[in-house]
């Protein structure tokens, strides 16, 4: 007994093809309704509840240029505070950032690159020149940072981070340097969003900081 | 075989004492962190293997390569990286002693030349009882995607 009416013939083409355009409303509009996935994040990280919002400091960078909280701004940027004549935590804390941006770069899909800026805790002994000599090695895009102990201070302290001269009676040039071993994390808006601690892996971090882009990407 | 086994132990009579006590220590992958040309510390890292019956302590290393060297360990408290310098090195009876990345390490001061990836560092260990281990260590990055890469930047 076939049907001879070819509307209710394609009744159901008709209906299907109707659901599929109400799913397709109902998803983009969960899209834009719906809060982005919160950031899934190792436990080698730790993320402020609130971004640290940090008031403005005058440094110079290892090219002699002004280095202000603007230099913050409109980019990511992991902060480390060591010192050159430290000859086994910050060479390994700097390896790690280089290769934490090279696993940041291999992932897909893309995520903007951070910057990296290595803030001196040695402002004596650590000279843009000096600076100059240590940071590109590593990668000739970091940025060595010095100015005032003041505003080293300023910032530091904003970020959580110490830095103690401990002398070295035997050998009174070569003192040593206590410093927080944490590398920090600001986010486009020149806040600290997040607090990696040591040891450092670079996969992870880079893993967590491709989370942490996603999600404020997708959250602004 | 019987006389290459007699002549083995006649040398192990002959040998002096001394020798065999440096012998009980014994050191693997001995290597100087690569850092930039203009570097005037580095860090040296080992491991030290101790056979004997009694622990042995590196009270002293030297270098022809280094102005000085002092024995270190780098060590993280309460957030904060130290570096603490150490009077001796014990490598337990038995037992071996890690230098490595973050923990013991030799801080080498003042190198007297530039230091390249794949040069040759000859140290010296003096122990306690004055004995001197002679070790070879190769400069070269830690391990990892780039350990045998180096970065030549000019700016």
């Amino acid at each position: 007994m076939s049907d001879s009416n070819p509307a209710l013939h394609h009744r159901p083409l008709f209906l299907l093809l109707l659901l599929a355009v109400l799913a397709g409303g109902l998803y983009l509009g969960w899209q834009q309704f719906a809060p982005p996935a919160p950031p899934r994040l190792s436990d080698q990280v730790t993320r402020l509840p609130q971004p640290r919002p940090i008031a403005d400091f005058a440094l110079i960078d290892h090219h002699e240029r002004p280095f202000t909280l603007a230099r913050f701004q409109g980019q990511w940027s992991f902060v480390f505070f060591g010192y050159t004549h430290c000859p086994d935590v910050c060479p390994t804390a700097m390896l790690d950032l280089k290769r934490t941006l090279e696993a940041v770069a291999a992932a897909e899909p893309a995520v903007e690159p951070p910057q990296v800026v290595f803030v001196t805790a040695d402002p004596e002994r650590d000279t843009p020149a000096q600076l100059a000599r240590f940071v590109p090695y590593f990668n000739p895009d970091f940025i060595g940072v010095t100015g005032p102990q003041d505003q080293l201070d300023q910032l530091s302290s904003q970020l959580s981070s110490l830095a103690v001269k401990v002398p070295n009676p035997d050998n009174p040039d070569n003192y040593l340097v206590d410093h927080t071993a944490s590398i920090l994390l600001l986010n486009p808006d020149g806040r600290l969003e997040a607090i990696f601690t040591s040891p450092h892996n670079p996969d992870t971090m880079a893993a967590d900081y491709r989370e942490l882009a996603r999600y404020f990407k997708e959250s602004s | 075989m019987k006389s290459l086994l007699h002549s083995l132990v006649l040398l192990c009579l002959l040998a002096p004492v001394a020798a065999v006590q440096a012998d009980q220590l014994r050191v693997e992958d001995p290597w100087v962190r690569a850092g930039p040309p203009t570097a005037r510390v580095m860090a040296g890292y080992m491991t030290l293997y101790n056979s004997g019956a009694r622990e042995r302590e590196i009270v002293r290393v030297t270098s022809p390569a280094f102005a000085r060297v002092e024995l270190h360990l780098s060590r993280i408290e309460d957030g904060m990286a130290r570096m603490i310098p150490q009077e001796a090195l014990r490598v337990p009876a038995g037992g071996r002693l890690e230098l490595t990345p973050g923990g013991y390490h030799l801080m080498l001061f003042d190198p007297l030349a530039p230091l390249q990836p794949g040069d040759p560092v000859e140290l010296s260990l003096h122990d306690a009882a004055g004995q001197v281990l002679n070790v070879r260590a190769t400069v070269r990055l830690p391990g990892g995607r780039d350990a045998d890469h180096t970065h030549h930047h000019h700016d």
